[in-house]
């Protein structure tokens, strides 16, 4: 019996698009504030932040509250747990993408 | 998704070049090269030539990274947000790219040693491959087809001056001098077009 490519085991926290681009522009970087997570994202500024908290809750992002001269800045990180989920996430698409003939 | 995915981190890696601010810093320190090869007859009679030929493009290069920090201070930062790149061996590519750089700079100065005299004249082809390489791959991690442009670009004038028989500090001083002037030009398009089309953010 041939198995059915599925996604049924996909890490959810990932699966969603905003979630997803956020940790791939996170792990080709070293860090990012929150303006341009925002421009990247095109999100709101609510959504942005409730999507950065699910992350950090998940630990798979650091959140960074610093200065940068007199001006406040957000800066976010991606943690090695989170760059090995989206790693995993990324793997787990490329191979449901293949079995598909995508 | 996967598209997305890989858009957004090639978008991230074009950060630093959004603006245009690197390709004006590097055409500066590039024509200031220039100017240095030509002035070099003259600056070897000194007895601190090297010291003059080492000295002014780092204390260049210090002034111009501290008038760019300012420069995307006011613009880049409020506008597109502020980035950090991996550094040193945080990017075990960059530190691969920068050890075959490092060993095809060696092999470019053990074969103009071995060849004697001879071999300055092919000087500027060598200039030219090694800038052609630099070049070459940027445009492959920004997909920046521009810096594609300016590989071939460099190798070609390279090759030219070498077959011209231009001397070396002749040579790659025309060789820094083009492909400064080039550099600025793409930062000043660069700088021109994301101060139109990029708003400041309001706050």
């Amino acid at each position: 019996m041939s198995s059915h490519p599925s996604l049924s085991d996909v890490d959810r926290l990932l699966h969603e698009p905003s979630r997803s681009v956020i940790l791939a522009i996170l792990s080709a970087i070293k860090s990012a504030d929150f303006l341009y997570l925002q421009r990247e994202t095109g999100l709101t500024k609510g959504n942005l932040t409730i999507h950065l908290s699910k992350l950090e809750e998940a630990g798979y992002l650091r959140i960074e509250k610093t200065y940068r001269g007199k001006v406040p800045l957000t800066l976010c990180h991606i943690t090695p747990s989170g760059r090995e989920a989206f790693e995993g996430y990324r793997q787990q698409l490329k191979r449901f993408v293949d079995d598909t003939g995508g | 998704m996967d598209e997305r995915i890989q858009n957004a981190q090639r978008r991230a890696i074009q950060y630093w070049f959004v603006d245009g601010l690197a390709e004006l810093s590097a055409g500066v320190t590039s024509l200031l090269l220039a100017v240095l090869f030509l002035l070099w007859g003259e600056l070897a009679k000194t007895r601190w030539s090297l010291l003059i030929f080492f000295l002014i493009p780092l204390a260049v290069s210090v002034v111009l990274r501290l008038v760019i920090q300012k420069v995307k201070q006011r613009i880049t930062y409020p506008r597109t947000g502020y980035v950090a790149p991996l550094q040193g061996f945080e990017n075990k590519r960059a530190v691969l790219i920068a050890a075959a750089f490092a060993l095809l700079l060696l092999a470019v100065n053990a074969t103009l040693a071995i060849q004697g005299s001879t071999a300055v004249l092919w000087s500027s082809s060598l200039a030219g491959l090694t800038f052609a390489f630099v070049f070459g791959w940027i445009s492959y991690v920004t997909g920046l087809r521009r810096f594609a442009f300016l590989a071939l670009f460099t190798a070609g004038l390279g090759a030219s001056l070498g077959f011209l028989g231009a001397g070396y500090w002749t040579g790659v001083a025309v060789l820094c001098g083009c492909t400064g002037v080039i550099l600025l030009f793409y930062g000043i398009m660069g700088l021109r077009e994301y101060s139109r089309q990029t708003p400041s953010s309001a706050g």
